[in-house]
């Protein structure tokens, strides 16, 4: 089943790729680990880098363009070089939620939790929040709370997608959003930035084959 | 002989209200594929205690004997039942660093870490949290390595040696040793570190789809 299209699907999200391990060498360098390799990055690579995670105040699809407007807002040197190199570096990726983007990407990233599963609440039951035990950080549906939560356990955010809907099928859950892997992916990919701008989620790559 | 240390198994997934206005029904904690229930009165607590305080990790070891204290003095009661429950639940595990049941044990669990990188606080320190807040734990050199990189190994015991294989690699002093048994030790005598503000937790291995 494909997902039914939603305003602006087929625009290009712009993501970061990997693990931010931060400052070294007195704050001249960043470090981002993606799988088992290190990458050293300078500040403005850095800065772009971590602009591509989005921004609280961000509306609509978050793009190459929105990151290039805010490094030049922030007077970052060099912000299209910088997202190049990047790009050609594998730490960023771009998809849209619908169509072979998503696919590509989803095939061969995989999305891991950075914050603990909190739960619901009596006041919102139907919110499922992340963060830390006293601090709530980031507010999810049920769907996509039970995909986040668990996708580690998936050698990729598209099995992961597959795991998680066949679990919803198996308990007999009526939401297509949560039953069909494509319709769940897209989910995910419209609403990944304020996952990943509050440190709840990354995407990553493989991990070590000893 | 090194003290017997108390680990929290699992992740949590949180508590579960059952809808609008109702009181909590439990909290889950997923172990490999199972989900368990804890009750939302001590059996969490004492679960969550087994973490670790942030203002005595580091200082004594985390064994159930600290445990026990803590819980008497948060005026938490029959903390000795609940601990022998969790243990025969598999939600705690007790392991004495440097035996052979460790090693055992390093096998069959593995590392998950969670939070951000924050960089070098100063030359032998580094810290972990949220980008654009300050750390919710200041770590030692070797530990922030063991953070960084323990969690892309399948299990504790193939972290310790890739850990160390690395650091035989390393030009000058590397903060983690080259010995991969003494790596295991310090790891499992550093993990409280992280546990204590949820900078990561453990699992069984092999568990992963």
């Amino acid at each position: 089943m494909s997902a039914p299209a939603e305003p602006d699907d087929d625009v290009q999200r712009v993501l970061p790729l990997g693990h931010s391990l931060g400052v070294r060498d007195d704050g001249t360098r960043f470090e981002v680990r993606l799988g088992p390799l290190l990458h050293r990055l300078d500040a403005p690579r850095f800065a772009v880098w971590a602009l591509c995670s989005g921004l609280p105040d961000a509306v609509g699809p978050w793009t190459a363009a929105d990151v290039l407007a805010r490094a030049l807002d922030a007077g970052v040197a060099d912000a299209a070089q910088a997202l190049d190199r990047l790009r050609a570096d594998g730490l960023v990726a771009t998809a849209a939620p619908v169509g072979p983007t998503a696919h590509e990407l989803a095939r061969r990233v995989r999305l891991m939790p950075q914050l603990l599963g909190l739960g619901n609440s009596a006041e919102a039951p139907h919110s499922w929040s992340m963060g830390f035990p006293d601090r709530p950080v980031v507010a999810l549906d049920a769907t996509l709370y039970d995909l986040v939560c668990t996708a580690h356990l998936d050698s990729s955010l598209w099995r992961a997608c597959e795991s998680s809907s066949a679990v919803a099928r198996r308990s007999g859950v009526p939401d297509p959003v949560a039953t069909d892997p494509e319709q769940l992916l897209a989910a995910l990919l419209r609403a990944i930035h304020p996952l990943l701008s509050s440190g709840a989620v990354r995407l990553d790559t493989w991990q070590v084959q000893p | 002989m090194s003290e017997l240390l108390l680990f929290p198994l699992g992740q949590y997934l949180g508590a579960v209200h059952p809808g609008q206005g109702l009181p909590v029904r439990h909290h889950q904690v997923r172990i490999g594929s199972d989900v368990h229930p804890l009750d939302d009165g001590s059996e969490l607590d004492v679960w969550a205690l087994a973490h670790g305080h942030p203002a005595v990790v580091g200082l004594r070891p985390a064994t159930r004997g600290l445990l026990e204290a803590l819980a008497a003095e948060v005026g938490l009661r029959s903390a000795e039942r609940v601990v022998d429950q969790l243990l025969d639940r598999g939600l705690l595990v007790q392991v004495e660093p440097g035996s052979a049941a460790a090693e055992t044990f390093a096998r069959g669990h593995r590392w998950y870490s969670l939070l951000t990188g924050l960089g070098e606080s100063s030359p032998s320190r580094a810290g972990i949290g949220l980008l654009g807040a300050p750390p919710v734990r200041d770590l030692p050199a070797a530990v922030f390595e063991y953070w960084t990189w323990a969690h892309l190994f399948p299990d504790l015991h193939s972290a310790a040696a890739g850990l160390a294989e690395m650091a035989a690699g390393t030009p000058g002093e590397p903060a983690v040793a080259t010995d991969a048994d003494e790596v295991l030790q310090d790891l499992l005598g550093s993990l409280h570190e992280l546990l204590c503000v949820n900078g990561g937790f453990l699992d069984v291995a092999g568990a992963a789809r």
